[in-house]
This record gives structure tokens, C-alpha cells and sequence, in this order.
């Protein structure tokens, strides 16, 4: 395992990267697009 | 028989509905999630560290894990906005329209990580990370396909025409699909033919192809859960204003 | 006119060049047959302008790779198992260019001594994925 990440597996990792990256990116957008709204009733409601 | 049908009927009724979508996904979310990390931790790590290294490209094959899923959803992604397309055009059934919506941009980055991964992937094994072959082109339109539905969504303020252009638009694309299929069959590529076979013999070692199937699952598993949560973040914008989502809101958390 | 119909426009005119330019890369790419090489009996039966580049695809023949001592030249021939066509090249070659695999190589092509001169060479890797173990074991 520790010898495939040092043998230089540039490519991998980039690929590895990337795909955490898409990850990512897909599930935080609808989180803070949807957490964004709830807030903003919650603050109109207590308002 | 006609109990099926009504059956069908109510579900498909029930499934045009938002809030109860939106209650249904939220039972269903925790579920899924789990299942899709665990898939896709076992399916990766399976893949990466412990399949056996390629006899003739070593290690750099285990792009695949990535690579070829990526690719899967991409496409199969844009197969369900064709046919939600179609939904929507004929019934107008707005849970259609909001699908399309919400999914496109999750196709796009998909079809992207299988662009860049195959380019990464390609630039030493073939010699170079980009040739205009039927393959690799006929991706490159697929992700056009995509951006051009977001940008369409994205210029109307009115949903309603939104919905029903993205729709025209989503089915137009679908002649995409079966040019990607078959462009390594019909015409010389650099792209090699599919390794994993459905009627015959697979062309990839068994144990290589069980930690690829594991990864399918898996991006498809993870598409469920993002498609679920980016339906629900469209549902929130289109229906905040709606007694039912505040009460939501309000009472939850 | 009202800001949001000029976005309209200015998407509607991005999609329309989008489509447009997809066509275009489609038609440009029917023009030269779809097809990314020419395959050795293409080349024969019906010979492209030798002042036009061209790709050349199949397998690099088995024994035909001469590699030249003092410089990065190599000969070797391309076969479609019916056909063969005599390449020269001088570069480097991708990680797996090995004779029995597939290559595309860019260059022009002589059809009056059957030779092709490369200035690119892509290697096709065909859709076969064994273990190094279980391929030294069918050795």
C-alpha cells in the first residue's frame, strides 16, 4: 500500500484527487444551497 | 393486472408531488448514504491496493476504478434527463422538469472526471492525453450537451419555460448516447473496445473485474444520494414560500 | 431592452455556436471517414496524397522493430494480418509500444515504395487487463 504511493504514482493520485474532488463538490453545493434557504426561514420565523 | 396499473398510477402521482418527495428522501437519504460510502470504500480501496497489477501497463490501469464508472454515470445520467425530457413534454409533470435541473450539473462533473481521467491516463500510456477519435469527441459533446442544458435552465426566469426547453434539449442529446456506445465498434479509435462484457466472456481478469463492478455500484449508489440531495435543494428553492416547506423547517431541527 | 432578456440572448447565441461547433467537429470528422487511421490494406487499395498527414493503425509486426544504435531512430512494419506497411520514425515512444500491440502512427505515407514516414506514434492498448502472475503462468 505505502509502495504504491511512494513509487510515484503520479497519475493516480491526480486521478484519485480529482474524483474526491468531484465528490466533494457535489455533495456540499445542494447542502449549502438547501441549509441557506432553511436559515433564512428560521430567521424571518423568529423575526 | 388492473390493480398494477392503479398501483403504477398512484406512485407515479405521488412522485409528482414535492412534499411528498421530500419526506420520502429524507427517510431514504441516511440509508443510501451509507451504502454508497461503504460501496465505494470497499470498491476503491479493493481496486487500488489489493487487485493484481496489469501485465502490460503496471499499475497505472487502476485509473479505471475511476475512469470507467465516472464514464458509466455520465452517460447514464443523460439518459434519465432524455427520459424525464420526454416526461415532461408529454405530461408536464414538473418533478420531471426539476429532475432534469437538478441532475445536469452532477452529469457534467462526471463526464468531466472521465474526460480528465482518461487524458491523464492516456498521456503515457498512448503518447498523448488527446486525439479527436469517435470516442473521446463524441464525450466531449456529451459534456456539451450538459453545459448547454444548465446555461438554457439558467437564462429563463420563468421555470415553467425553463423546464420545457431544457426538455427539448435533453431529448435532442440522447442521439449522443448510442455514438458513444458503439464509436469503438463502428470506426477506428485510439480507445480500446469495452473490456466488460454482458453475453460473453469479459476481456478484463475476474479479479480485476469484481473491484470494477464494486466501483460501478458504487458511483452509481453515490449518484442516487447526490441526485436525491440536489432534488431536494431545488424543491427548497422553488417552495420556500410554501406553508408546507416552512412547517417542515420550522418543526425539523 | 430588459437585462434579462439580453442574457437570454447571450445564452440562446452560446448554445446555438456550441451546436453549431459540434456539427462542425462531427462533419470534419465524417469527412476523413470517422475513422482515426487508415489500416495497412487502406493505404494499398486506396492510397492517400503524400503531402497530406495521415494516421496509419494495426499491430506493430512480430520481429520487425530495428532499433537504430546511435539515435532514436526505429523501422518497423504495421500489419492487418492481410497487409503491411513499412514505418520510420525518430522520437520517443509511449510506455506501451511493444512489438504484437496496437500503434497509430502520424505521418505521410509513400504509396510508391510503401513507406510511411512518422513524425507521431500513439499506442493502442487493446481491452485485455490480466495479472502480471497469471500472464508469466500461460508463458
Amino acid at each position: 500500500m505505502i509502495e504504491l504511493i511512494i513509487n510515484n504514482h503520479l497519475h493516480l493520485t491526480l486521478v484519485s484527487i480529482l474524483t474526491v474532488i468531484v465528490l466533494l463538490i457535489n455533495l456540499l453545493m445542494p447542502l449549502i444551497k438547501l441549509n441557506k434557504i432553511k436559515k433564512s426561514l428560521k430567521n424571518i420565523e423568529t423575526t | 393486472m388492473n390493480k398494477l396499473l392503479d398501483a403504477i398510477k398512484v406512485f407515479y402521482h405521488k412522485l409528482g408531488s414535492y412534499p411528498w418527495f421530500y419526506s420520502i428522501s429524507s427517510k431514504l437519504l441516511p440509508i443510501a448514504s451509507i451504502l454508497a460510502f461503504l460501496f465505494f470504500v470497499i470498491g476503491i480501496i479493493w481496486g487500488i491496493f489489493y487487485s493484481p497489477s496489469d501485465a502490460i501497463q503496471g499499475d497505472i490501469y487502476r485509473i479505471i476504478y475511476m475512469h470507467v464508472p465516472a464514464a458509466s454515470v455520465a452517460q447514464s445520467i443523460y439518459f434519465a434527463l432524455a427520459i424525464a425530457g420526454f416526461v415532461y413534454v408529454v405530461w408536464k409533470m414538473k418533478m420531471a422538469g426539476l429532475f432534469i435541473k437538478a441532475m445536469a450539473p452532477i452529469g457534467a462533473s462526471f463526464t468531466l472526471l472521465a474526460l480528465v481521467s482518461g487524458a491523464i491516463w492516456g498521456q503515457p500510456t498512448w503518447g498523448t492525453w488527446w486525439v479527436w477519435d469517435a470516442r473521446l469527441t463524441s464525450t466531449l459533446v456529451l459534456l456539451l450537451f450538459y453545459l448547454a442544458i444548465i446555461g438554457l435552465y439558467s437564462s429563463f426566469d420563468n421555470k415553467k419555460s425553463a423546464d420545457q426547453a431544457v426538455s427539448i434539449l435533453a431529448m435532442v442529446g440522447a442521439i449522443n448516447l448510442p455514438i458513444i456506445k458503439k464509436s469503438v465498434d463502428w470506426w477506428n479509435t485510439l480507445h480500446q473496445p469495452s473490456s466488460i462484457r454482458v453475453f460473453e466472456e469479459s476481456t478484463i481478469s475476474s479479479e480485476m473485474l469484481f473491484p470494477l463492478l464494486v466501483c460501478i455500484l458504487a458511483f452509481y449508489l453515490i449518484v442516487f444520494v447526490f441526485g436525491l440531495m440536489a432534488m431536494r435543494a431545488e424543491i427548497a428553492t422553488r417552495e420556500m414560500n410554501k406553508d408546507w416547506f416552512k412547517k417542515i423547517v420550522i418543526n425539523n431541527d | 431592452m430588459k437585462q434579462h432578456r439580453k442574457n437570454r440572448i447571450y445564452v440562446i447565441l452560446f448554445i446555438g455556436i456550441s451546436i453549431l461547433i459540434s456539427i462542425f467537429l462531427v462533419f470534419s470528422a465524417l469527412q476523413e471517414n470517422i475513422n482515426l487511421f487508415y489500416s495497412p490494406t487502406d493505404l494499398q487499395n486506396n492510397p492517400p496524397m503524400s503531402d497530406k498527414s495521415i494516421r496509419a493503425g494495426g499491430l506493430v509486426k512480430e520481429n520487425s522493430l530495428l532499433r537504430n544504435k546511435d539515435s532514436l531512430k526505429i523501422n518497423f512494419e504495421i500489419t492487418d494480418l492481410k497487409n503491411t506497411v513499412s514505418v520510420t520514425y525518430e522520437g520517443l515512444l509511449p510506455d506501451l509500444f511493444k512489438e504484437n500491440k496496437g500503434v497509430v502512427a502520424t505521418g505521410y505515407f509513400y504509396a510508391s515504395t510503401n513507406e510511411f514516414v512518422a513524425y507521431e506514434i500513439l499506442a493502442k492498448h487493446d481491452e485485455n487487463y490480466v495479472p502480471k502472475e497469471v500472464k508469466k503462468a500461460l508463458e
